[in-house]
């Protein structure tokens, strides 16, 4: 019996070695390549590239921050002429409705659809293919209604797509309401690590980089393709980018295409956003993890880091599991001698490092590569965000689990309601608004 | 020194310097200095309420050191008494 548990244990302080060195990387490589600046920037400048494009919104009861972004696009510097913006309200019960027509009046190129209680109301991704299905765009990029994007966020995202390989692109998502409470300085924190280094490494590094559902977007030739959105899944955006790169096209992270978010700013919005987010994780592991490994469309290390990639949010559980293992072998120390002590010891000092220190550590060099050191003073309350996710991440997988015995698939709305509380970080903001 | 004595030794540095380690963190969220939004490239003009607040709070406490400090001086044997 003992020995299967420590068999078991093994296995789990393999997996986790396996991010530890993932997270390391990626941390190096940013640092390393922090002082020559992108190739794409100065392509950027140069390049004359200004194909057609559809901007799509998704929205449901957004009344307090639609207008906001809105405001915001007609403020693009990318020629109106080529610009189409379709924001797809679905069932809202609000005023987001009447807010997109007002601004339809006074700018044709917002356009709205309306879909009713019988016909809406089934899901991000059922809204979004309906507004593909009306888009003309070259270029499809998405944007929440909760975003705010810097004036040249269309130029910067499309410019990737001059090379014809490139099916998608990202940008970075920065916390707007930062100052507002801990959790919104915490998440900050998250954002940082995530789009600062992850991504930015996944890029160097010719890995997979992820489409975040949001700040970014694909060539339309390719979304045909792919049949648009696989309206079944939770997590649309991570189920996209894996049915992208298995296509053969690659994605490419803009990190200097920039873009607010209104983070959630109470726990418990935060718990329900993460559940979604690892459930839905959770879901396209078991829909695209032998895809990923048996695949011809990818390179040994993008499988090795799309499976990863899959597997992240089975990390809080295996991190608590192989911590149980841990103490239960501790337990069995006296009968067993050395071998078995020293095997005790190994999860005690993983557990630190790859549920700690690790990501701290990319989290940290994001925020001096930023310019933020003061912030770095926050980075030991990380544990806390870590441990309410270890319960988040440990239920998901029950509910996964539970639903794959009993089959059951839901289409419907999991979204996080926003504030519009970001309005206060920016200048002149909700005067603007109101004035339309 | 017996070993539970150790024990409780060990257990309670650890506790205080599990302690020592928020403390950063919690000057950070008393007296923010940093709180963000990072401001991003593209004309966004943002108003960041808690940096004017903590250099209101640099300024005053610029002033209390500058008192202390002439106080010091002031116990300084006067230089021109010796010229």
């Amino acid at each position: 019996m003992i020995e299967a548990v420590e068999a078991l244990f093994v296995l789990l302080i393999a997996f986790m070695l396996a991010y530890l060195v993932r997270h390391n990387i990626f941390t190096f490589t940013v640092l390393r390549r922090a002082n020559n600046p992108k190739k794409t920037e100065k392509a950027h400048a140069k390049s004359n590239f200004e194909p057609s494009v559809t901007i799509l919104i998704p929205a449901r009861n957004e009344e307090n921050v639609i207008g906001r972004l809105l405001q915001r696009l007609t403020e693009l510097t990318y020629p109106k002429n080529k610009l189409q913006v379709i924001v797809i309200n679905d069932a809202s019960d609000d005023q987001t409705g009447k807010i997109v027509s007002d601004f339809h009046r006074k700018y044709p190129y917002i356009e709205v659809i309306n879909r009713d209680k019988i016909r809406g109301g089934k899901g991000k991704s059922a809204a979004m293919n309906h507004g593909f299905s009306k888009s003309n765009g070259e270029i499809i990029l998405c944007f929440d209604a909760d975003y705010y994007p810097q004036q040249d966020i269309v130029e910067r995202l499309t410019s990737p797509f001059v090379d014809p390989t490139v099916g998608g692109v990202q940008g970075r998502v920065v916390v707007l309401n930062e100052p507002q409470n801990i959790i919104t300085r915490l998440i900050a924190l998250e954002r940082v690590g995530g789009y600062r280094v992850d991504q930015e490494a996944r890029d160097n590094l010719g890995l997979i980089v992820q489409f975040g559902g949001t700040v970014g977007g694909f060539r339309r030739r390719v979304l045909e393709t792919l049949h648009g959105w696989d309206e079944t899944m939770l997590s649309e955006d991570t189920d996209l980018t894996l049915r992208t790169y298995l296509a053969g096209y690659k994605i490419k992270y803009e990190v200097n295409a920039e873009c607010y978010e209104e983070a959630v700013d109470n726990w418990r919005a935060y718990w329900r956003q993460r559940y979604r987010w690892a459930k839905g994780h959770m879901q396209c592991f078991f829909k695209h993890s032998w895809k990923v490994l048996t695949t011809n469309k990818l390179n040994l290390k993008q499988k090795v880091d799309g499976l990863l990639l899959l597997s992240v949010y089975f990390m809080p559980t295996i991190v608590f599991l192989s911590f149980v293992l841990g103490l239960i072998l501790l337990m069995q120390l006296p009968a067993h001698g050395f071998g078995l002590a020293f095997m005790t010891l190994v999860p005690v000092s993983c557990y630190s490092f790859i549920g700690n220190f690790a990501p701290f550590f990319e989290v940290g060099v994001g925020l001096y590569l930023d310019g933020r050191k003061r912030s770095q003073w926050l980075l030991p309350l990380s544990i806390l965000t870590f441990l309410f996710n270890l319960s988040i991440c440990g239920l998901a997988l029950l509910d996964v689990l539970a639903g794959k015995i009993r089959r059951k698939r839901t289409h419907s709305w999991s979204k996080t309601n926003h504030s519009g509380k970001g309005d206060n970080y920016v200048n002149g903001l909700t005067l603007k608004v109101k004035t339309n | 020194m017996s070993v539970e004595n150790i024990v409780i030794s060990v257990f309670a540095a650890g506790l205080v310097a599990f302690s020592l380690m928020f403390l950063p963190s919690l000057l950070e969220l008393m007296y923010p200095k940093d709180a963000g939004p990072r401001v991003i490239t593209g004309g966004i003009d943002i108003v960041n309420l808690l940096h004017v607040k903590s250099l209101e709070e640099d300024y005053r406490l610029g002033r209390v050191e500058m008192q202390k400090l002439s106080g010091a001086l002031e116990l300084l044997p006067n230089l021109e008494q010796f010229i």
